[in-house]
């Protein structure tokens, strides 16, 4: 296993991280966004005590779905295990860019590992109880860096699609989902097909 | 005709008279009126040629397909998070259909403070009547009405705000509610249904899944563009080179000063990119007794226009409506965490939702950070922060008053509020660095109009200062924020854009 730890971040650290750092998109944009990348490149990156998924995985490690299962039942208020958002989310996240996948396995790495370093916890947020995840997500939602908020609203967001983006949710809450497939109504336009390269260049 | 990318086998050069950078309400716009009238006109677009065929109704997939960045893009620090439609079409095809021609007042204030004293209401009139003929404008009516929009006319009429039907660019409604992810059955006077398919019928060359790179220019004289592909047969993204005395940016307010940036367009005076207006946009819920099921049924048929009184002060205020949306996007917002938020999500049904364009004198700035992507830095004045919690109070005095059990207001944690008094925790929390989350989906302003080149960028044509053949027509252009939901506005500023172009 990894060792936890609170990391040392330098200055000269931070320097030598730049040239990575700023080849990523979704936090580069911020002071504070550049200090959680370099935070989440020292930070421990693996673990052996994480249960195996119970579904084969495209997209997250083993640790990454537990991380992910706990964070989207936390934020949600999940109690059931009635739609496995995480798999859900492992399935739909392949089709996302590389970058984006990038950005999504690090805002799990340090998000697990952060309690660390926020919540001074000694332990990661997969192995803390149920009142103390509350408490660590409320810390990223209502932080004053823009960076950890950014993670937190991806996050959640991540969760919303992985739950309330499956039809077995959707009772629960009333929502009777699209019409496409149980209204039948006519489309107006005709669409012309699109033409080869060949077409457009010619003449 | 419309290119399938997929064809794309290697590098690509054309010829055009004009090119068009963006194909949403104005690059479609200049583009289906230069076409018609005979031009050789190529038509770029980042986004993907999506059509109604594919329109799923299903957010995880059309948000992707629709919007830039999956749907939003937050300024710097995070307080607001910005959508731009990114497909043939632009954000018209996810739009909410929303109608307003350039208020009066504005327009007199752009002429006497910039100097555009030829945009009168009057001037613009035939370029509004066109627009609106083109795109089916009608006005909504009682038949329209979802209970969303009910909850906010009974709320306001209770209270005596004025109020009214809103025009929208829908025919023959069916009333899904799904507009924010493109119609499904083409009942929307889109881009793509409208000015773009009569563009491709007269020649136009239509490429979707481009990245315009530059703007290639030589002492003071547009050349053309350069750009790759981001689709391709092979997967390579080949480059793409389109040679043209004429150019038009129309790539929205963030993009298209990334362009002129890229593209070492002048700016002695350091215009570009600044003056940026977002009509921030805030959503207060309310929940019920009863159903109202707010996905279902055109989203914004009326409006409250009590608070937008132009008349009164040309700055600052704000235009109420209703706000809806599906389960993702609605789960994603909603604020709290677990058995917080599981409990909002429960009421979903039973919840109405008030929202609010502010119109913002706060200006922010746009830049390229060293990717050449943009950077949105936006922060508001103390004047709109105090119009965004008369407006957040006005809104839960709406919900209280069409019946709600409680409000919901838009912090990160949950406040829920149960009666009208209790609406002090508004000033008590006051507009913090960290809440509330803002949306924004007209930006605008970033390469204004102007008759000073000093100040301005292009003049009241859209037609550059310092470069030959180039145009801007998009929101960009705008002075100021143009208090109302722009659509319009741009298309009938592209429309004189057109005209220009074959005035020559």
């Amino acid at each position: 296993m990894s060792v936890e730890r609170a990391p040392d971040l330098s200055q000269a650290m931070l320097e030598v991280l730049e040239g990575e750092i700023g080849r990523r998109g979704l936090l580069s944009g911020s002071a504070s966004g550049l200090v959680l990348l370099a935070l989440g490149s020292v930070l421990p990156s693996g673990c052996r005590s994480y249960p195996p998924p119970p579904v084969p995985l495209q997209f997250f490690s083993a640790q990454e779905y537990a991380t992910f299962q706990a964070i989207a039942r936390a934020t949600l208020g999940l109690e059931d295990e009635a739609v496995d958002v995480a798999a859900e989310v492992d399935r739909q996240v392949v089709a996302l860019s590389t970058s984006l996948q990038r950005d999504i396995h690090w805002m799990l790495r340090i998000f697990e590992h952060g309690t660390h370093l926020f919540d001074l916890k000694g332990k990661r947020f997969t192995r803390l109880a149920r009142e103390d995840q509350q408490h660590y997500l409320e810390g990223w939602m209502e932080s004053s860096l823009g960076a950890r908020r950014i993670i937190f609203r991806a996050l959640k967001l991540l969760a919303a699609l992985g739950y309330y983006g499956v039809p077995e949710s959707w009772g629960a809450i009333g929502y009777d989902g699209p019409w496409l497939g149980r209204r039948q109504e006519q489309r107006r336009a005709i669409f012309e097909p699109p033409l080869p390269l060949d077409a457009l260049t010619r003449g | 005709m419309i290119l399938d990318s997929a064809t794309v086998d290697g590098d690509v050069t054309l010829s055009a008279e004009v090119c068009i950078v963006g194909s949403g309400a104005g690059g479609s716009v200049v583009a289906g009126e230069l076409a018609s009238a005979g031009k050789a006109v190529v038509v770029l677009e980042e986004g993907g040629y999506w059509t109604s065929e594919q329109f799923t109704q299903r957010e995880e997939v059309m948000y992707p397909r629709l919007y830039r960045q999956g749907g939003t893009k937050p300024t710097a620090d995070y307080t607001v998070l910005v959508s731009q439609g990114r497909a043939l079409g632009g954000s018209t095809i996810p739009s909410f259909c929303l109608c307003f021609r350039t208020p009066h007042q504005i327009l007199g204030y752009w002429g006497e403070r910039f100097g555009l004293g030829d945009l009168s209401h009057e001037a613009l009139f035939s370029a509004f009547e066109r627009v609106e003929q083109r795109i089916g404008v009608k006005e909504m009516g009682p038949e329209h009405l979802n209970e969303n929009n009910r909850v906010l006319m009974r709320g306001g009429e209770k209270l005596g705000y004025r109020g009214r039907f809103l025009r929208h660019n829908r025919t023959d409604c069916l009333g899904c509610g799904y507009c924010a992810i493109g119609c499904a059955y083409d009942r929307k006077g889109d881009a793509l249904t409208t000015y773009l398919g009569a563009a491709s019928k007269a020649g136009a060359r239509i490429l979707p899944d481009v990245q315009v790179e530059k703007v290639t220019h030589e002492g003071g004289v547009v050349r053309g563009v350069s750009g790759r592909f981001l689709r391709s047969k092979d997967g390579g993204h080949h480059a793409l080179s389109v040679k043209a005395p004429v150019v038009v940016l129309a790539a929205g307010a963030l993009e298209s000063p990334m362009l002129w940036f890229r593209s070492d367009l002048p700016d002695p005076h350091h215009v570009a990119g600044k003056n940026l207006h977002l009509h921030p946009y805030l959503v207060i819920a309310g929940i019920f007794d009863e159903t109202i099921a707010a996905w279902q049924g055109p989203p914004q048929s009326y409006g409250i226009d009590e608070f937008l009184n132009l008349d009164k002060s040309i700055e600052g205020g704000y235009l109420l409506l209703a706000a809806a949306a599906q389960p993702i996007a609605s789960a994603a917002l909603l604020p709290g965490l677990g058995s917080d938020h599981r409990r909002l999500m429960a009421s979903y049904a039973r919840t109405a939702a008030v929202a609010f364009f502010l119109h913002d004198r706060s200006s922010g700035r746009v830049t390229a950070d060293a990717r050449g992507q943009a950077v949105i830095d936006y922060h508001l004045g103390e004047e709109d922060k105090h119009d965004v919690m008369e407006a957040m109070r006005k809104a839960s005095e709406i919900l209280f008053a069409a019946g709600a059990r409680s409000v919901v207001l838009p912090y990160n944690d949950l406040v829920e509020i149960h009666q009208r008094t209790a609406q002090t925790v508004i000033d008590e929390r006051g507009i913090l660095a960290n809440e509330p989350l803002f949306l924004s989906f007209h930006p605008q302003g970033t390469l204004r109009m102007g008759r000073d080149p000093r100040v301005s960028l292009v003049d009241s044509f859209g037609a550059a200062h310092g470069v030959k053949g180039l145009y801007v027509a998009d929101a960009s252009v705008f002075p100021t924020s143009v208090a109302v939901p722009p659509q319009i506005s741009v298309m009938a500023f592209a429309t004189r854009t057109a005209q220009r172009i074959l005035a020559g």
